[in-house]
């Protein structure tokens, strides 16, 4: 019984210092980017600052163009997540509920482009993207996110699950095809549209290599390319970097914090990364 | 009543063309063009300034005996095995605490899968500042048990292991929620039948849950192989000295964009297509092997 105690102990001191480690890079960046300039670099550490300022706040949105930067990330993400929500499940209930002709040569076709890393399309893609002069604009990395053949694969297993009655109900009652599609099929398919939705933007907000490659002009930065200059530029002054940081990471988190169910069970249905 | 019927078909006929056909070309112009085009670029030598110009396979002959490259694949190699053997036994024995506890067990995988959400970017700050030679908090934590002082992201002895130490950091969470997800699946009667034969926590683990996470084992080692070699957020952002944390994607980056060596990083971008796929294709015989075997 002691030794089973102890077991439990021992247990729980374990899994409190590893969430220690796992909050506290946080709590670090956020504390760093509201002490007073003397406590930043102090040794040893201040833990707990006895004074606060939310002044380099002002300074990063505004002057330092964290605004804006904050802005172009929301935007890409908002478009590409609703653009990818809408083509995966209108294109994943074609495949699944449709007969036509090479459908699954089609389907296998998309899905052997996952295969391909996207090292090998990110060149030639930027050199076609440049001669339509869409480098350097949002649209060079909107487009190509466009359609996203996990997001379909995933939407069309979740179609299996609906009734296809609903389907010949509809057309019974003379409806469109689309309006069938949008108004009895959609619905149904919410909890994996919701994950699908999550991941999506998760992945568009953090993304970086690609944003890196197309975008040269500050003005059309998102966060992490603003963050990395960032960084560069203001190395010495910690307080401000780590205020860039906070801006860029908090907001997601709270998003994550107030929709964790949907996230946990997105992960589980999906296995996707970042 | 023909009539009708045929104008339902022409109906769904329309739909189906509407819904395919702009997905067809834009995976023809997104996906498969490029793949072609790149293919060809592989066989070029390319700038932004001179037309392409044929050269065989030199782009490939290149490759072999290229130092830079053979760092960039030791360190990147070096990274996958890291991240998904020394990661993967973490987050598969957090995931057995969490797993184990009666309460608490949401806010705990909750705190844990906090740093998936945050871009890599972002975790190349913050770690950089933690790793700090001179002001940085973690040199003073290690003060206290009386250690010397770590250079860390700046020595190119310590860079590459504290970045896949960072990286962990960050991608466990994520490994922890699939294990957990795995966990859950199996039924309590296999516990309750080994309780019964007097088998102790360790002998569980090993004897039933291990072997029947086997699908998950599996899952992660491939994904995690797959997206291991394409790392570039993290060994970018946590950059070390002399091309201590460079890896593949980083050279073939520098070579493409900085250099405008546009058809050797094309033949990279196969040569790494082609270690993926035969990766993946000896994990799945030794897999499918050893199955067999059990």
């Amino acid at each position: 019984m002691l030794r089973r105690k102890i077991l439990a102990l021992v247990k729980w001191i374990i899994l409190i210092s590893g969430g220690i480690t796992m909050v506290f890079p946080f709590y670090w960046m956020v504390i760093t980017s509201i002490k007073i300039q003397s406590e930043v670099m102090k040794i040893p550490p201040v833990l707990f600052p006895t004074k606060i300022t939310f002044e380099r706040y002002g300074r990063v949105v505004g002057e330092l163009q964290f605004g804006r930067f904050f802005f172009n990330s929301l935007y890409i993400a908002v478009a590409v997540t609703l653009a990818v929500l809408f083509t995966s499940s209108i294109v994943g209930y074609v495949f699944e509920k449709f007969q036509f002709k090479y459908r699954n040569a089609i389907f296998l076709g998309l899905l052997s482009t996952m295969m391909v890393p996207g090292a090998v399309t990110m060149i030639p893609l930027y050199l076609l993207l440049g001669k339509v002069r869409l480098v350097n604009t949002h649209l060079a990395i909107i487009l190509p996110a466009l359609g996203n053949v996990f997001g379909i694969f995933l939407m069309r297993q979740a179609m299996q699950s609906i009734p296809n009655e609903f389907i010949e109900a509809g057309r019974i009652d003379g409806a469109s095809e689309f309006w069938i599609f949008w108004k009895l099929i959609l619905p149904q398919a919410k909890a994996t549209l919701s994950a699908l939705a999550i991941f999506t933007f998760m992945g568009q907000w953090n993304s970086f290599l690609w944003p890196l490659i197309v975008l040269s002009s500050q003005d059309q930065y998102t966060l992490p390319l603003g963050l990395r200059m960032f960084q560069g530029q203001y190395w010495s002054d910690m307080g401000l970097v780590m205020t860039g940081a906070t801006i860029s990471v908090i907001p997601i988190l709270i998003v994550f914090l107030s929709m964790q169910k949907t996230f946990v069970r997105g992960v589980t249905l999906t296995g996707l990364k970042g | 009543m023909s009539q009708t019927r045929k104008k339902r078909i022409d109906g769904k006929q329309r739909f189906v063309l509407a819904v395919l056909i702009p997905t067809v070309l834009f995976f023809v112009f997104f996906s498969f063009i490029p793949i072609i085009y790149a293919f060809y670029i592989s066989f070029h030598e390319m700038d932004f300034l001179n037309p392409p110009a044929f050269v065989g396979l030199a782009n490939y002959k290149g490759l072999i005996g290229d130092t830079h490259l053979y760092n960039s694949l030791r360190v990147t190699a070096t990274f996958a095995v890291i991240t998904v053997f020394i990661g993967g036994a973490l987050a598969f024995f957090f995931a057995l605490l969490i797993n184990s506890v009666k309460r608490g067990q949401a806010i705990l995988r909750t705190v844990y899968f906090l740093p998936v959400m945050t871009s890599l970017v972002a975790v190349g700050v913050i770690w950089g500042w933690l790793y700090q030679p001179r002001f940085g908090l973690l040199n003073e934590v290690l003060k206290i048990f009386g250690i010397p002082r770590q250079m860390w992201l700046s020595s190119p002895k310590t860079a590459l292991p504290s970045a896949i130490a960072a990286s962990t950091w960050q991608g466990m969470g994520f490994t922890i929620v699939i294990f957990l997800a795995g966990l859950h699946s199996i039924s309590q009667t296999y516990y309750e039948a080994a309780e019964v034969d007097g088998a102790n926590s360790l002998q569980k683990v090993w004897y039933i849950t291990i072997p029947l996470l086997r699908p998950t084992f599996v899952y992660l080692l491939i994904t995690g192989f797959i997206t291991g070699f394409q790392v570039f957020d993290q060994l970018y952002v946590m950059s070390g000295p002399l091309n201590s944390t460079r890896g593949f994607i980083e050279l073939l980056y520098t070579r493409a964009f900085s250099y405008y060596q546009m058809g050797r990083a094309s033949a990279m971008a196969f040569l790494l297509f082609a270690i993926i796929v035969t990766l993946t294709l000896i994990q799945f015989k030794i897999v499918t092997k050893t199955q067999v075997e059990h």
